[in-house]
């Protein structure tokens, strides 16, 4: 075990892995085959329901798009004249596969089809276009292995949209993607339904990546802090591929000794 | 002949555990089919073979996890010894051994695992793991252990002769 954690036996574990992960890979399409079928026989009534529900929401949104057109455009004028340059461009992602999820039950993480040979490096955060999955934890030449956000393990530094407050985000280790953001100020304003993004603080992620909405709050007296449950926009359980940043790389904040010379 | 079974039927089952059983999970628990094969094969094989199952299958189930390699088989291998000293006691498994065998492997290897994540830095809240995890699991591994108990014990009647007491 001591040898794995110093990653002496990476060549061992890269060779072992291969046809182990090619087989659960057929597995897990097999899998994903199935279960998709199974979910295609719905209720008819439901999706008529459903797909009148979402003409609706269409058509409001469509007119909120408008008006975040103004100001997206009011936006580049401002910060052209600024010069500021936005933490979006320049992302450079690759696209990977799900092929497996963690064989320990208590342990949250997924492997993904794509390894050193395609770029990947540990650390490297991982999302979907729904926000935040996770981390590149360890990775081998052809496949690696993403720690969720939901992990108990896991700690994202994020912020509240409306209120700009900030804590830490920690995965609660359920099924359901839940997770619960701490050590927020006792004065912030929370409120259910807000968005929580990354904040960029510590330099694990890049900011402004969604990671879920406050569905409750937290408050005690005397505490120092409240907290708020976060609920994930993704739904873990039924991941197929992922977004892999590829143009990220966390921050080093070890602190080395320098020899000073007298 | 024991040996060669160990890494294709290992092999799958961890592959199963990665892939299709995360699909019934209950909860945050779902069968360990790794630990099942290793307990239910252990029970009838020499030690020394039903050591190398443990030793397999832990590393399968190590290498699909983000766990360094060596959980889970230090896992299999402790569960395996304290089976063997129940095995010892009994004159023959009947269902209720198996029961609970089934029951206390189940056990012991989660707070193996538990114990060994939280030497290595990355503790679980086993308040959670409890309901969420123990539970489920213990639940599957008593309604897969008749099938996967009666399957190995047929392959193992063709493979192993059967000793002769004087």
């Amino acid at each position: 075990m001591g040898a794995s954690t110093l990653g002496i036996l990476g060549p061992f574990e890269d060779i072992v892995s291969v046809p182990l992960n090619a087989i659960t890979g057929g597995f897990t399409r097999l899998s994903q085959t199935m279960s998709r079928l199974l979910s295609e026989t719905n209720d008819v009534n439901e999706l008529r329901r459903r797909n009148r529900e979402l003409e609706d929401q269409f058509i409001k949104l469509q007119g909120e798009l408008i008006q975040l057109r103004e100001i997206s455009s009011d936006y580049e004028r401002l910060a052209g004249l600024l010069d500021y340059t936005s933490s979006l461009e320049g992302r450079e992602f690759v696209t990977a596969d799900v092929i497996g999820v963690d064989a320990q039950s208590a342990v949250r993480s997924i492997i993904i089809n794509r390894g050193t040979r395609d770029g990947i490096d540990v650390g490297m955060p991982v999302q979907t276009d729904l926000g935040l999955v996770g981390r590149i934890y360890s990775v081998s030449a052809n496949t690696s292995r993403v720690q969720l956000i939901s992990d108990q393990n896991s700690a994202v530094s994020a912020r509240l949209q409306k209120s700009r407050a900030e804590g830490s985000v920690r995965g609660r280790g359920l099924l359901t993607g839940n997770l619960r953001m701490q050590f927020i100020p006792v004065d912030a304003e929370i409120t259910v339904g807000d968005l929580v993004v990354t904040s960029g603080l510590g330099g694990n992620f890049p900011p402004d990546i969604v990671i879920g909405q406050v569905t409750s709050r937290r408050k005690f007296e005397f505490e120092l802090w409240q907290e708020a449950e976060v609920s994930s926009l993704i739904n873990f359980s039924t991941l197929e591929f992922v977004l892999v940043v590829t143009s990220f790389r966390p921050a080093n904040l070890t602190i080395e000794d320098v020899p000073v010379t007298p | 002949m024991g040996y060669y079974l160990a890494i294709p039927i290992l092999i799958i089952a961890a592959a199963l555990e990665s892939s299709v059983l995360p699909y019934v999970r209950l909860y945050s628990g779902q069968p360990s089919i790794v630990l099942l094969l290793v307990l239910c094969w252990g029970l009838h094989a020499p030690l020394e073979e039903a050591l190398f199952w443990a030793f397999v299958g832990g590393i399968f189930q190590d290498l699909l996890s983000i766990t360094p390699l060596g959980t889970s088989t230090i896992a299999l291998v402790l569960v395996l010894f304290g089976v063997e000293v129940i095995r010892k006691q009994v004159y023959r498994v009947s269902i209720i051994t198996l029961m609970g065998m089934i029951l206390t492997g189940t056990v012991l290897h989660e707070i193996i695992v538990f114990i060994v994540l939280a030497l290595i830095g990355a503790p679980r809240d086993l308040a959670e793991v409890l309901p969420y995890v123990l539970m489920p699991e213990i639940f599957y591994n008593l309604i897969l252990m008749l099938p996967i108990y009666v399957i190995l014990r047929f392959i193992q009647r063709r493979i192993h002769k059967p000793e002769l007491s004087v």
